[in-house]
């Protein structure tokens, strides 16, 4: 791994939030994603969209047989599949799951006997999502609005739990990953593509609630 | 943080190559929840 990720800064400035800051932070996410529901291009500093799917590898047979709008509308940091399988007949959870994409990737992968939740802070994402899932034709696909340091569902309901470029926008991290360990059956997998802080973060809660979504 | 909260096989597998920022960079985590959950996990105080 190379050297220059010497840390993985989570949790530091985050325990001094106010209840203000989390407001203002689910605020700067939520007029963020409004604009990348309508299309991701230029609000990310990488490729999205089906060249941000094919710089990734995601599965090309997967990809071609998806109508164009549904890849058109990625923006993820990375591939959670390249982590390890999604089986047939799987329960899988994507937090975050912006658009859907990886969601309807993940429904393919397990097949009608699986069952795949996306689910997303964003009212507008979730929209975008569900007119992607229009497009394709599943079944075993459901949308439902949640947060991650609070996920809507019991014990052990899943298989496998993905999310991609999500947590980094999370301010309680460890509250969220509690979650994601409590949802997971006995040997279930997490598969994450994040960013991570790889220098120091500002003193100042301002300067990091405000550039929180950036 | 990640095997704080009970995972195992906790595995910080490679970079993306898709970067946010400059001082931030894509990439790629793996762990398991134990096949026999023990008492190890965080308790999260609501």
């Amino acid at each position: 791994m190379d050297g220059a990720i010497n840390k993985v800064r989570m949790n530091a400035v985050e325990n001094l939030f106010t209840g203000e800051d989390r407001k203002r932070i689910r605020e700067g996410i939520a007029a963020k994603y409004r604009k990348v529901a309508v299309s991701p291009e230029g609000s990310f500093k990488y490729p999205v969209g089906l060249a941000g799917l094919e710089g990734q590898n995601y599965d090309r047979g997967i990809l071609r047989a998806l109508p164009e709008e549904v890849p058109a509308s990625y923006c993820g940091v990375g591939n959670p599949f390249s982590l390890g399988p999604v089986r047939k007949g799987e329960a899988v959870l994507d937090i975050g799951c912006g658009a859907g994409v990886d969601t309807i990737v993940a429904a393919v992968m397990t097949g009608p006997e699986g069952r795949v939740i996306g689910m997303d802070l964003t009212p507008e994402m979730l929209e975008r999502a569900r007119e992607n899932l229009k497009k394709v034709s599943l079944e075993n696909v459901t949308l439902q609005e949640g947060s991650a340091e609070d996920l809507p569902f019991p014990d052990a309901s899943f298989d496998v739990v993905i999310s991609n470029g999500v947590f980094n926008l999370v301010p309680d991290k460890a509250r969220a990953l509690s979650e994601v360990f409590r949802v997971l059956k006995p040997n279930g997998r997490f598969m994450l593509a994040d960013q991570v802080l790889t220098a120091e973060q500002p003193a100042d809660t301002g300067s990091v609630v405000e550039n929180w979504a950036r | 943080m990640i095997r704080e909260a009970g995972f195992t096989e906790v595995e910080l597998v490679t970079q993306t190559g898709f970067n946010s920022s400059p001082v931030t960079k894509g990439v790629l985590f793996r762990a398991r929840r134990p096949a026999i959950s023990n008492d190890a996990r965080v308790e999260v105080s609501s």
